[in-house]
């Protein structure tokens, strides 16, 4: 469902991405993996057009969606979460989770603020389907406590959660399990397995290497900017130049 | 809140016509034919209508200081229909509010790119453009001298049925009319607006832009939105300053006008819709009140606005319902 | 043609010194001072009191105008923006308590100074001539007091202690913070270097331009304009600024009539501020 080809984006004189090229089918969970200034979320970015590349091309469901703009790239079904916790700070969770229906509503700007029927029907749609959201991640609790006042580790499920209510076919998860403890990570690669079989695929970059080789399907090694190496997990722990990238780690480290 | 509340206005809007209707008929009696005091509400009225539409610029997250640029727009719209080009006030008025909204929007797509201070520098900027203009084209807006004696505002018939009659020279009432329904039509509108979904997503935009875009908001169309009904209704407000006063200056509307302007909205709250209603009337009624000191007025009622920021940054209004919320708390107690 | 670019680098020199002050302000307190033009109408009367009224000699002024202003800027930090910046992080807020200073200042500038314009004698006589144009040997003093101001606060700010701990405290002020450095007494000095500039450059000009107590909104505006065109919080930029801003507007008032100038300026500065949104020298926003 997504083709990435030549995909190259230079910063001034540093090329933080150099000539990737993958391609993924619906249903399998990848992961990017890197050492820190690697170009993995620089990657996420172009895909999902907050960066124009230098070179290449996205493909997405055999459309070219190359720099087409973030909310369009959204409107077909990719969404991205962000690296920093990113979240609306004074909404409650269920109101950030419905505005992920903004994009699907049909009624008109004036029909939603006269009320006309049709938008009626969208607010109640969009209701129903916060609350799957809400269930599916857990959060029914959650649902009134205003985003601001929510711990770390729920703020990173917040922001799966709102980009989960867009209702992307491509979910592009930027270090997801990002500060979480081992118990919390562990429900986070059931949740991601969850999501896959929803029918959403995610894309991961991750640098707990133990939930990445437990989780992927497929990995992804990007250093430097290029990729060095793709493959199953079991295939990328063998690989000399993974090894070799993550120069002075130690083998556990790669989750051997 | 987000859009669940669909079926709940009609009891706050049956509340509102109620206030409405109170307004109508309270103030002229109260103010016992005094045409000082319905001057003064009149004016105030709206001034709160022209200030909604920066409160929704700050809503999106921008500091707009190009009001009183585009009311001048508005008030030249107005005058220019009704002295050169004969055409009725009413008809005038709401085309001062398109003029100015579709200027907004041709300058808003570029502008609104910018943020925070650049933001608020540049609307600045528009709102010096905006009386430099006036001043630069005599042949249509009479430069300095400013267009006068512009006339009162004719009938407003359809199919011969006489629906609002011309105004009379010198009456007080007719302007404390209109402007009360500008103000109501401008909050209803406002908090239509607020509590929709669309509400939502401007409140969204000026927490995380990115955030918003990434879930397919299309964050530049909300934006330009949102700055064209400011624009209008700093248009429309214009438009009506200039047929109360019957003249427009390059000076009618300036800088300063675009600081109260924002200065009402923070008084009142940044939160509430109606927060910009209340900031007029607190300030202007002091300023009114404060008329007896003369050349002290306005270095006291400034200071006034600076302890007002000072003590209470978050607007009367946030006061008013931490109040409230202790009460409750000390209640249940 | 000499002469529009003579004019143009007495107003720059001036202005930098304007576009300075308001860049100080800012890259340490991000704070956007809206009171400037207001500050640098009282450094002009301050000047015309202390020179014409007083008596005594116009750097005297000079020099009152940058401590008074100065002070003023030290008390507004003090007991205005510090305790709001305590307690609300929105900067429409401290952005409105600058304008309600700028509205305070100039109302009270009106009871104490009148509405008269005020100038001072001229600070020295005769005509100057550079390639066949001719400027008054007042100017002249202006542009190398003004350029001798610069130099001196650069030096400062690169040279000396206190300048890099205003340096470092505009880059990151918690890490300034850490290393021990009174953040409190050191944000409060450069707020009023920031306005001390503001008073310098209204002090300086008086003895070209005369000043009146309306003075100060239109000079703010310029300020805005320089550091839009520089960009925000980087000094190099408001120095550029000033001079961009100097020659466009002594090029305009030489070809266009009187209020298209700044008409002009304005589209100029809207259209290139949507091609390069940080200025010519800006970062990019956080
Ligand atoms: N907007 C930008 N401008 C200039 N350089 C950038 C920009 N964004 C990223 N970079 C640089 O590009 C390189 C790749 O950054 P990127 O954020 O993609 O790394 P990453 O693989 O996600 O690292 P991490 O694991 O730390 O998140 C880094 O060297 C970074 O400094
Ligand atoms: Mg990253």
């Amino acid at each position: 469902m997504l083709e990435v080809s030549g995909l190259t984006k230079v910063f001034g004189g540093l090329t933080a991405v150099n000539n990737i090229s993958f391609n993924l089918s619906k249903g399998d969970i990848l992961s990017i993996i890197g050492p820190n200034g690697a170009g993995k979320s620089t990657c996420f970015k172009l895909i999902a057009s907050f960066l124009t590349p230098t070179a290449g091309t996205v493909r997405f469901n055999g459309t070219d969606i190359t720099g087409i703009g973030p909310s369009n790239v959204a409107l077909r079904g990719i969404v991205r979460t962000f690296q920093e916790n990113t979240f609306f700070q004074d909404m409650s969770v269920r109101d950030a989770i419905l505005l992920g229906h903004q994009k699907d509503c049909k009624a008109s700007l004036a029909g939603m603020i006269f009320r006309t029927p049709r938008s009626r029907q969208d607010n109640r749609e969009a209701s129903d389907y916060a609350d799957r959201v809400l269930e599916m991640m857990d959060m029914q609790h959650l649902a009134d406590t205003v985003a601001g006042a929510l711990p770390h580790g729920m703020l990173r499920r917040l922001g799966i959660a709102v980009a989960l209510a867009a209702k992307p076919q491509l979910l592009l998860l930027d270090e997801p399990f990002a500060g979480l403890n081992s118990d919390e990570t562990k429900k986070g690669v059931d949740l991601i397995r969850k999501i896959r079989d929803a029918g959403i695929t995610p894309i991961l970059v991750e640098h707990d290497m133990t939930a990445v080789m437990s989780v992927s399907e497929r990995i992804l090694v990007v250093n430097f900017g290029s990729k060095i190496a793709e493959g199953t997990p079991a295939e990328i722990q063998r690989n000399e130049k993974v090894i070799e990238a993550y120069l002075g780690a130690e083998d556990e480290e790669i989750g051997l | 809140m987000a859009g669940g509340s669909s079926h709940s206005i009609a009891k706050p809007i049956a509340l509102g016509v109620l206030i409405a209707l109170g307004y109508f008929i309270a103030v002229p009696l109260l103010s016992g034919g005094s045409g000082y005091v319905l001057n003064v509400v009149t004016t105030m009225a709206a001034v709160s209508f022209i200030s909604f539409g920066v409160w929704l610029t700050f809503a999106i997250g921008r500091i707009n200081l190009a009001q009183a640029g585009f009311a001048l727009i508005g008030a030249y719209v107005t005058a220019i229909s009704v002295a050169h080009l004969g055409l009725s006030f009413w008809v005038a008025l709401p085309l001062s509010g398109l003029v100015a909204a579709i200027i907004g929007g041709l300058i808003g797509w570029p502008v609104l790119r910018l943020k925070g201070v650049y933001f608020a520098m540049i609307t600045l900027c528009i709102t010096e453009a905006c009386r430099l203009t006036a001043l630069s084209f005599p042949g249509i807006t009479r430069g300095a001298q400013g267009m006068v004696d512009l006339p009162l505002p004719g009938d407003l018939s359809l199919f011969g049925l006489v629906i609002i009659p011309a105004f009379e020279k010198g009456a007080r009432l007719p302007f404390f009319y209109l402007a009360g329904t500008l103000m109501m039509l401008g909050l209803l509108f406002m908090w239509l607006l607020d509590t929709s979904r669309v509400g939502a997503v401007f409140r969204s935009l000026r927490q995380n832009e990115d955030l918003a875009s990434s879930l397919g908001i299309n964050v530049a169309k909300y934006r330009v939105v949102a700055f064209m009904v400011a624009c209008f209704y700093a248009g429309v407000g214009g438009g009506f300053f200039a047929a109360l006063q019957q003249n427009v200056y390059p000076t009618s509307f300036q800088v300063i006008d675009s600081v109260y302007f924002m200065v009402y909205c923070f008084v009142g709250g940044l939160e509430f819709v109606i927060g910009p209603l209340i900031g007029a009337l607190v300030m202007m009624t002091s300023f009114e009140l404060l008329h007896e000191f003369q050349r002290y007025q306005t270095v006291i009622y400034s200071g006034l606005m600076i302890l007002c920021i000072l003590l209470m940054p978050n607007g009367i209004l946030s006061v008013v319902r931490r109040r409230s919320s202790k009460a409750k708390g000390a209640n249940n107690a | 043609m000499t002469q529009v670019l003579l004019n143009a680098l007495v107003v720059g020199t001036t202005y930098a010194l304007i576009a300075l002050g308001i860049t100080i302000i800012f890259s340490i307190m991000k704070v956007v001072n809206f009171a400037h033009g207001q500050l640098y109408m009282i450094g002009g009367f301050v000047v015309y009191y202390f020179n014409v009224v007083f008596g005594l000699p116009f750097w005297f002024g000079l020099l009152m105008s940058f401590l008074i202003v100065g002070a003023l800027g030290v008390v507004m930090e003090l007991f205005l923006f510090r305790p709001v910046m305590l307690r609300v992080k929105r900067e429409e807020v401290t952005m409105l308590l600058a304008m309600g200073t700028a509205v305070f200042l100039e109302s009270l500038a009106l009871i104490v100074f009148g509405e008269k314009q005020r100038g001072v004698p001229p600070i020295a006589t005769g005509i100057f001539e550079l390639f066949g144009a001719r400027l008054p040997t007042g100017r002249v003093v202006v542009i190398f007091i003004a350029a001798a101001l610069i130099i001196a606060l650069m030096a400062f700010i690169g040279y000396t202690k206190t300048g890099r701990a205003l340096r470092a405290m505009a880059q990151d002020r918690e890490a300034t913070a850490l290393q021990g450095v009174n953040l409190k007494w050191l944000s409060a000095m450069g707020f009023g270097l920031g306005t001390g500039l503001a008073g310098l450059a209204g002090g300086l000009l008086v003895a070209i331009f005369a000043v009146h107590t309306g003075a100060g909104t239109a000079v703010s505006i310029k300020a805005f304009l320089m550091i839009m065109i520089g960009g925000a919080g980087v000094l190099s930029g408001a120095i550029l600024g000033g001079f961009v801003l100097g020659v466009l507007e002594s090029v305009g008032y030489a070809l266009l009539p009187g209020s298209m100038t700044f008409l002009v300026i304005f589209l100029i500065v809207i259209g290139f501020l949507i091609v390069r949104p940080n200025g010519i020298m800006g970062k990019p926003w956080g």
